[in-house]
């Protein structure tokens, strides 16, 4: 009895307390708690040496983490040879072997790395007198030997290769490359030929140079006192010599005055990676450091950032969107990155930009500052959680000679910040009108609308720049098929038949040559050809003419009849619609592939005119105009590519001529069309030379 | 000769067996609708990691709904009544929590690192989702492209990055694990509304949920506010349906050759394995341990080092609730044969099978597990997923703690028979894959 009552009473609490409780309304926090720093120990050797250390005996466990304090090295057509030298330090000291170091490091359960100017070692803290002795070891005594060397640049050569394919390796290289330039050590690529040429004498050269322990430091973290670290440190570290350091003088980043969008093309791709940024002046400890934190958080820091709400969460373009900066002593940079379904690779750029823009112009709300605030605040307090954040924090003040309480006083210079504060920083650190683009994507899908953003061009893996990549041709397709489209895009057979005579003027502009020039051409059926070329203040520079039988070509100094010989290669000229004529004429034509030119993508024809000359011609693919004409000849310095391309097709009487021509080659020349007549009634009598 | 010094003095250290003592102290018990609650306490830094683990993952999934359960993991950021579309992550970031989720095979995993301030904000949260989430087609509509555009990132867009689905699909064909938990375009296209209801009454049930805290809570708080927000919320009336029957064994060596956009020839070799938890599977972990941990381990020592034929190799023992697979991968050098790298794989793993290993190998190994046993506890939210995972996988949480002294117990004898019992050639799935080139 007592216990069925018992249970509907506790039923009836139960169902109670629930219907009490109202969902809509949000807990409220209960008071926040102080966000304590971790204590830290400082000491000095006599050689310069400084040691940090963080106690905390939470877990049974140490690290020691030694960090040359170094600026970048210019590594040039070597580029890789850093790298390779401190993984060297790894392969072996004068006092083991490599296999030996494998042994002992993996027998204690040890964690150990070795960087161009760092080696790291941590394990369980029973092993601190090894893994200090594994330490100084590493760091001190390097053999440098050189079978291990030769296989890892061996590894290095196989590691690129296997980069290549790897949509993100390939952005990074790009962005890199494209922001601060391949003679910038930020932008220098490494390559099969560059680490082809690494001796072991670079890396030997390297490490005798930089590694002294005057600019150096050894983090400890863990359960251990400052008192014994400092005494283990100092029993394998006092007798390290110091040396003075050369100095580097660095190339200049490039200045973008526009937004440039640079592309590698990777056909397989289903996604293209894009990365979008500029390089900014903020170095370490500068008192925008925290204005451009806030700023990043709003913008792009998480799934909280305007990117990932807007890209992702309302758009589905994207599993992620972010920002994010880097502050440096050399250069530093501000970057937001996604990577976004190939059909909307221009939807999410504009995106970006118009976040980029919103964020410059459009004070942020107070509940979106604050949000953004508090995020900044909670991930700092959970980055505490670990005793390294604190022992990075203390290096930090160390190496940037930030003030002592730099980041005590982050929280409170952070809350201070203000919606103007923030709209001054984007404005000031965002180049949102010249940036730089980087795509990895399918090229040909993507490369026509890009260039809304900017110049498009392509480069390869080792940022060389390419040209345009092509495509295959649609299966079963042939020229004939794109010459037929061609006809039928500029306004039909019909149209064409009922053109019976044609005078064209256009305006000439020499590159080169101030004065204007004005060319008049006329033609006839069935053949007849009249050419002029006139220049303001000096008259006739050049004219032809073709009367159906004999050709009379002159200028300034007179006339003659042409020869037979030379009159070959007028009898284009005088045709009425050439490109229809092709078949009739013995061309021999091929449909080689999809190109793109100028950002549009066009079918390649080769024509073979059966003279020894083969010339390429394009025709849009998704208009059916011809786009461009391109012919190799013989100049004084050889072969060179004579290039005219077409544009502002016009309907005239139904039919669609390019009323914009430019010729580049050996001189460019444009051409616009200013009076354009058919069927005006010209007379044989007009194709006389007078 | 001062390797062998220091060799010495190691090995005495661990004669004295100075085992590292992990000791995470918690407690757990069960609400009146079966939800099953772990609480562990630590006030030095003022945050609290609160995570619900769900036991439902991709092996629960319908037949033609593949990718369901990760998919419906997007849709439970969605929101509730009370609770805004998109509100939920702000909720959270904007009161200076961090959170996420994942999927697997076997489980559901959400959670939130908070101020610790923020507790309650958290429980309310999480209770919302279990109580009344809301799925509308906006939401649907929005995560299938997200989740199609993951699948592309970490999946279609990557070189080797159809190993999953070729080796689960050969592995465990005709299986609830066939079918990595990302499913396939064609099944996530076809997912419906109504689908949702239902697994949501079936897997999101209060008796199919852990909620694991852990941080700087006060327990008899935590407590009251946990029965207050989730105390309510009714025992779920569906079975949970839950494959246990173990999926078939191959019928005999699978090999299958693919073609991609790689540099560097590579291999991927499968062995069926033994299921999570099992002394077999410890022993699985202890014969990766000694193949591919560390620089002095075999493979990388004699593929890698010595011969120089591959840029990797990495083994890697894959288990899940009822199964398991162990996974060699190695990139091949450029110019080497792949039959010749994979002959040497195989030439290692032989070795497993056949020879006992060394007294200081074991030893060795033991080491490096402890290591790893120690740091995988090194914050907050990692104890509160261990925790929650060994109360739902093994039935007991404090394996935290004492699941280092399962290895212990685990001698070279039967680690030798487990490699043969399972490193057989008729037991495995070997991808080979090869440049578009060579096509």
């Amino acid at each position: 009895m007592n216990r069925i009552i018992s249970s509907i009473f506790a039923l009836l609490i139960s169902t109670a307390a629930f219907a009490q409780l109202d969902r809509s309304v949000r807990p409220e926090p209960a008071p926040a708690k102080e966000i304590k720093f971790g204590d830290y120990k400082m000491y000095q050797l006599d050689n310069g040496l400084k040691i940090i250390v963080v106690e905390n005996d939470k877990l049974p466990r140490v690290s020691f983490s030694l960090v040359v304090d170094r600026m970048p090295i210019v590594e040039a057509d070597k580029a890789g040879y850093v790298s390779i030298a401190g993984q060297l330090l790894r392969q072996g000291t004068t006092n083991r072997t490599k296999d030996q170091l494998d042994q002992e490091i993996d027998f204690i359960g040890a964690s150990v790395f070795t960087g161009s100017s760092n080696v790291f070692a941590s394990g369980l803290s029973k092993y601190d007198d090894e893994l200090v002795e594994l330490l100084a070891d590493l760091a001190l005594n390097p053999a440098f030997p050189e079978e291990e060397f030769e296989k890892l640049k061996k590894q290095s050569i196989s590691g690129i290769e296997n980069a290549k394919d790897d949509p993100n390796s390939l952005s990074s290289r790009l962005f890199r490359s494209s922001l601060y330039g391949k003679a910038h050590p930020y932008g220098e690529l490494e390559s099969n030929e560059s680490l082809e040429s690494i001796s072991l004498e670079d890396c030997k050269n390297y490490y005798n140079s930089y590694w002294t322990p005057s600019n150096t430091y050894i983090t400890v973290v863990g359960d251990i006192s400052p008192r014994k670290a400092r005494k283990l440190i100092k029993k394998h570290f006092k007798n390290w010599a110091p040396k003075e350091v050369p100095s580097t003088e660095y190339a200049a980043t490039p200045s973008y005055d526009k937004t440039v969008v640079n592309v590698v093309n990777r056909n397989s791709s289903v996604q293209t990676v894009l990365e979008i940024g500029n390089t900014i002046d903020l170095k370490p400890g500068h008192e925008d450091v925290v204005k451009v934190r806030l700023m990043n958080q709003i913008l792009g820091g998480g799934s909280i950032g305007r990117l990932f709400q807007n890209i992702r969460e309302d758009k589905g373009y994207t599993y992620g969107a972010y920002s994010s900066y880097d502050s440096d002593r050399l250069v530093g940079s501000f970057s937001a990155s996604a990577s976004v379904r190939t059909e909307v690779t221009d939807s999410a750029i504009i995106e970006f930009i118009k976040e980029f823009k919103r964020l410059q112009n459009e004070p942020v709300s107070a509940e979106e500052l604050q949000a953004a605030k508090n995020y900044i605040i909670g991930t700092f307090g959970t980055s505490l959680e670990s005793p390294q954040t604190i022992a990075s924090f203390a290096l930090n003040i160390e190496r940037y000679g930030l003030a002592k309480d730099y980041y005590q006083s982050y929280l409170k210079r952070l809350d201070a910040l203000t919606a103007e504060d923030v709209m001054n920083t984007a404005k000031k650190y965002i180049n949102s009108d010249n940036l730089v683009i980087t795509a990895v994507g399918k090229g040909s899908e993507i490369v026509s609308d890009l260039e809304q953003f900017g110049e498009v061009r392509f480069f390869d893996f080792n940022a060389e720049e390419t040209g345009p990549p092509s495509l295959p041709v649609p299966e079963g397709m042939t020229a004939a098929d794109v010459i037929a489209k061609y006809v039928e895009a500029i306004g039909g057979q019909k149209a064409i038949d009922n053109v019976k005579d044609l005078s064209i003027t256009s305006a000439m502009t020499i590159a080169g040559m101030p004065m204007e020039a004005t060319s008049v051409e006329m033609r006839k059926r069935p053949n007849l050809y009249a050419m002029e070329i006139n220049v303001t203040g000096m008259g006739t520079m050049q004219k032809t003419v073709f009367d159906g039988k004999t050709a009379i070509v002159g200028g300034m100094q007179g006339k003659q009849e042409m020869s037979a010989e030379e009159m070959g290669p007028l009898k284009e000229n005088t045709e009425f619609f050439l490109e229809t004529k092709y078949t009739e004429l013995g061309y021999k034509m091929e449909l080689i592939a999809i190109n793109i030119v100028d950002g549009e993508k066009a079918y390649l024809i080769e024509l073979d005119k059966g003279d020894g000359n083969i010339s390429s011609e394009y025709y849009s693919v998704e208009t059916g105009l011809k786009i461009k004409e391109e012919q190799s000849i013989e100049g004084p310095q050889g072969a060179m590519t004579v290039a005219q391309s077409f544009g502002d097709y016009r309907e005239v009487d139904g039919v669609k001529f390019p009323y914009s021509r430019k010729v580049s080659g050996p001189q460019n020349i444009n051409m616009d069309i200013k009076e354009l007549k058919i069927n005006s009634g010209l007379k044989k009598s007009d194709f006389k030379y007078e | 000769m001062m390797k062998k010094k220091l060799l010495g003095l190691i090995l005495l250290a661990g004669m004295g067996s100075l085992q590292a003592q992990t000791n995470i102290k918690f407690e757990e018990y069960d609400l009146d609708n079966g939800m099953h609650v772990i609480l562990h306490e630590d006030n030095s830094t003022p945050i609290v990691a609160v995570s619900v683990l769900y036991h439902v993952g991709s092996k629960n999934e319908k037949e033609g709904r593949s990718g369901f359960a990760h998919f419906f993991e997007h849709l439970m950021f969605e929101g509730s009544p009370n609770i805004e579309r998109g509100e939920y992550m702000k909720l959270v970031q904007s009161n200076g929590g961090q959170l996420n989720a994942n999927t697997s095979f076997d489980r559901t995993f959400y959670y939130e690192i908070l101020p610790s301030n923020q507790l309650e904000l958290g429980l309310w949260l999480e209770s919302e989702r279990m109580f009344h989430a809301t799925v509308d087609m906006q939401g649907v509509e929005t995560q299938r492209e997200v989740v199609k555009e993951e699948k592309r990132l970490r999946i279609d867009n990557q070189p080797y990055g159809s190993f999953q689905e070729k080796m689960f699909g050969n592995a465990f064909k005709g299986s609830y694990y066939e079918i990595p938990p990302i499913g396939t375009m064609e099944d996530l296209n076809a997912a419906a509304i109504a689908d949702f209801t239902d697994f949501y009454k079936t897997f999101y049930a209060p008796n199919n949920a852990t909620l694991s805290i852990a941080g700087d809570i006060d327990i008899d708080q935590a407590k009251v506010w946990i029965e207050k927000y989730f105390g309510g919320i009714p025992k779920g009336t569906n079975a949970i349906p839950r494959p246990t029957e173990a999926p078939a064994p191959l019928a005999g060596e699978v090999v299958d050759t693919i073609y991609d956009n790689i540099q560097l020839p590579g291999v991927f070799i499968g062995y069926r394995s033994p299921k999570q938890g099992t002394k077999e599977a410890y022993a699985m972990d202890m014969i990766s341990t000694i193949l591919s941990d560390g620089q002095s381990s075999r493979l990388y020592k004699s593929i890698v080092d010595e011969k120089q034929l591959g840029l990797v190799v990495q083994s890697f023992p894959f288990t899940l609730e009822n199964a398991g697979v162990f996974i060699t991968f190695g990139l091949a050098n450029q110019g080497v044969n792949l039959g010749d790298f994979v002959n040497a794989i195989d030439s290692e793993v032989n070795k497993m099978t056949t020879q006992l290993i060394s007294e200081q190998d074991y030893q060795k190994i033991q080491n490096q597990l402890e290591n790893d046993f120690v740091s995988t506890n090194g914050s907050v939210a990692g104890i509160a997923e261990s925790l929650a995972n060994y109360h739902v996988y093994y039935g007991d949480a404090n394996l935290i703690n004492t699941e280092i002294k399962e290895y212990q117990k685990i001698d070279r004898e039967f680690m030798l028979e487990v490699a043969k019992k399972y490193l057989r050639p008729e037991n495995r799935v070997v991808l080979y894959y090869l440049p578009n080139s060579d096509q």
